[in-house]
């Protein structure tokens, strides 16, 4: 028993590690691609003196902004927001059994995205205290979403699956037509909603940065430590509850944490879709379903499908850029025919 | 292991850390310091008012230390203005749309929806025009210290002359400005005059696309059919630009089509094989007017005054000839 255990952690943390190695080498890759044509070695020169800010050598000033104001928050805040997506979308498969959970066909997002709009066209002037408003309206909306799909998916006690999902589809639906309403009867206050719906990082900055990450540091750690529940929650409820988990307070705490990352992944970047699905899964059939690897390796994996498809997005049709949203679904989407197809066969 | 996340946890810490520095030496270069010797002389009789601040049309105001040198342009109505002014030498990039005047055509196209923050630094801009629905954009922008005006597009006449004043105004251009403006008051004022007979014009549908949408009076293009004293069926409408259906455009029976979308295809001949049309009086006349050069008409620019001459060449022949 105690061999297996060390045995474990030992190829986990490598598997980890490894992962961790690609992320990284993906982020210094994208913070090298871009419009501006700045050499590598002046990238990492430009990074070098942000933290020996007494070192300065002859760099043009728009390469420094490109690179500390525009290429690297664009960086952090995909890291977090694929961490994020893939995080809680892991998060949801374990709590309810079913692998099709994820923020979008939960409702989550579109939950979220309704919040934030009702906010965009509140007659609140637009400033920052809108900004630290808004991951928190998403998470209330997204919160009150979660409940609605719950009850009305909850049969004799225990939650169907197809329920959950046909609830989360059609509350989806519903929010969708709410926001589509917004956003063409609230005139010119309603316009920022049309580049939230599209979903990217082109205009993010530091200070978005900042606003959302706590929220997703919050629930990430709530996640972190009680994540490994998630292998029992796999189990029935009856056989959960004989090993002395509390099955219904481990579920909401985990739901609650889950929807607070990804409500703030949302107030982040918009509407980024298939990431909370795909990347889960990937990582299932690549490690296998246990949760305490599944989880921390669908967060860096997540970070660093975001991390590259943004790459995508903002180089493919220079000089403009594409939605990333668009990107992640372009290749999440067949990803995802593929994996539903193969597993039919499979079962059959 | 301990060591690799220490390390990690240290990369990750550092990042955040380090960036919340670095904003404040953002700011950009001031153009003049980049003027060669022989331009100082004509940047002198102008040099005395800066830095300026200038106040936008949204309240907000920013500090300019020179006259832009390198203007871009995410807005076809302000590309239009700036070239209508003398300041067209200034601009090194438009949005994907400004395709007038056609000195537009060699510069870079930068998109519109998602033009790129890391294209517009790069062409070292020290002006940056945008347009309603780049709020987030502007924003950044301004965060990147880089001096941004949000021009949105403009609801009325006034509201253009309004815009053609202020970026005279950045662009240290206010006589050609007033000169514009003068203009197209005048051409304007023509126009209405030879109106001036005329009691009730026709009734119209402005069809902007197929799936019907149109503009109501509270919109630029609405006011355009106010002084051409057409009387648009969609006038009272809830929003700027609604989408009517056939049912009430059957009900209304306009007198006159207006078809601003003949540059995605559709024309008069498209109008009546529409089922249904055939009862309007617009259609059983031969009403349907094609507008042709739709830029001309739909943006609320220096073009306006020629934008309302070709809509009552179309409506009123016997007057406009």
């Amino acid at each position: 028993m105690r061999y297996f255990f060390n045995n474990f952690i030992g190829s986990a943390y490598i598997k980890i590690f490894i992962a961790l190695l690609i992320l990284i080498t993906i982020s210094i890759f994208s913070l090298s691609q871009g419009y501006a044509d700045i050499h590598f070695s002046t990238m990492v020169k430009i990074l070098w003196e942000m933290i020996n800010s007494n070192d300065h050598s002859q760099i043009s000033d728009s390469s420094k902004l490109i690179i500390t104001e525009i290429r690297l928050p664009r960086l952090i805040a995909s890291i977090i927001v694929g961490g994020a997506l893939a995080y809680s979308g892991a998060t949801y498969q374990g709590i309810f059994r079913n692998p099709l959970a994820d923020p979008f066909l939960l409702g989550i997002a579109s939950g979220a995205s309704l919040g934030i709009a009702l906010l965009v066209i509140s007659p609140w002037e637009q400033n920052l205290y809108i900004g630290i408003l808004t991951p928190l309206v998403a998470f209330v909306s997204s919160g009150i979403t979660i409940v609605v799909v719950l009850l009305l998916a909850r049969k004799a006690g225990k939650f169907d699956n197809y329920s959950i999902i046909l609830a989360g589809v059609a509350l989806s639906a519903i929010f969708s037509a709410f926001t589509s309403f917004i956003l063409l009867t609230g005139g010119e206050n309603a316009r920022p909603i049309f580049g939230f719906l599209f979903g990217g990082f082109n205009t993010i900055t530091w200070l978005k940065v900042f606003l959302c990450t706590p929220y997703v540091l919050l629930g990430g750690t709530i996640i972190f430590f009680l994540g490994h529940r998630l292998n029992i929650l796999q189990l029935d409820d009856d056989q959960a509850q004989n090993l002395g988990l509390d099955v219904e307070k481990t579920r909401i705490i985990l739901l609650a944490a889950a929807s607070l990352i990804a409500a703030a992944a949302v107030s982040m970047a918009g509407i980024i879709g298939f990431v909370g699905l795909i990347v889960p899964h990937m990582i299932r059939l690549i490690v296998g379903s246990d949760y305490r690897l599944l989880l921390p390796l669908a967060a860096i994996f997540g970070a660093t499908f975001v991390v590259f498809t943004d790459v995508i997005a903002r180089t493919i049709i220079e000089p403009q850029e594409i939605p990333v949203g668009i990107v992640t679904a372009m290749v999440g989407g067949p990803f995802f025919i593929w994996l539903l197809s193969s597993q039919k066969r499979i079962s059959m | 292991m301990l060591r690799f996340k220490t390390v990690f946890l240290t990369i990750l810490f550092s990042l955040f850390v380090i960036s919340g520095c670095s904003n404040s030496d953002s700011a950009p270069t001031p153009t003049a310091a980049i003027a060669t010797p022989t331009t100082v002389s004509n940047l002198n009789d102008q040099s005395a008012s800066f830095p300026k601040t200038i106040t936008d049309l949204t309240g907000d105001s920013f500090v300019l230390n020179g006259i832009p040198k390198n203007v871009v342009s995410i807005s076809p109505a302000a590309t239009e203005i700036l070239f209508a002014i003398g300041a067209g030498d200034s601009v090194i990039a438009v949005d994907s749309f400004s395709n007038f005047p056609a000195e537009t055509e060699s510069l870079p196209k930068l998109g519109f929806q998602d033009a790129n923050t890391e294209v517009i630094v790069s062409y070292g801009a020290d002006l940056v025009i945008t347009t309603g629905g780049h709020e987030e954009l502007t924003q950044q922008l301004k965060t990147l210290g880089i001096a941004t005006v949000l021009l949105d597009g403009a609801v009325s006449i006034d509201g253009i002359y309004l815009q053609i004043s202020l970026l005279g105004e950045i662009m240290g251009l206010e006589n050609n400005a007033e000169v514009i403006i003068t203009n197209m008051r005048k051409q304007i004022g023509a126009i209405e005059r030879k109106l001036e007979d005329v009691e009730n014009g026709p009734s119209v549908f402005y069809e902007l696309d197929p799936g019907l949408w149109t503009v109501s009076s509270d919109s630029f293009v609405g006011e355009l059919l106010n002084i051409l004293k057409l009387r648009n069926i969609a006038a009272d409408s809830a929003t700027s630009y609604p989408q009517m259906n056939l049912e009430s455009i059957i009900a209304e029976n306009p007198d006159i089509i207006l078809l601003a979308d003949f540059q995605y295809g559709e024309n008069s001949e498209s109008v009546k094989a529409r089922p249904g049309w055939e009862v309007i009086s617009a259609v059983q006349n031969n009403q349907i007017l094609e507008i042709r050069d739709g830029d001309v008409v739909s943006r609320p620019g220096p073009r306006v005054g020629n934008g309302l001459e070709l809509i009552g060449k179309l409506i009123y022949p016997d007057i406009f000839d």
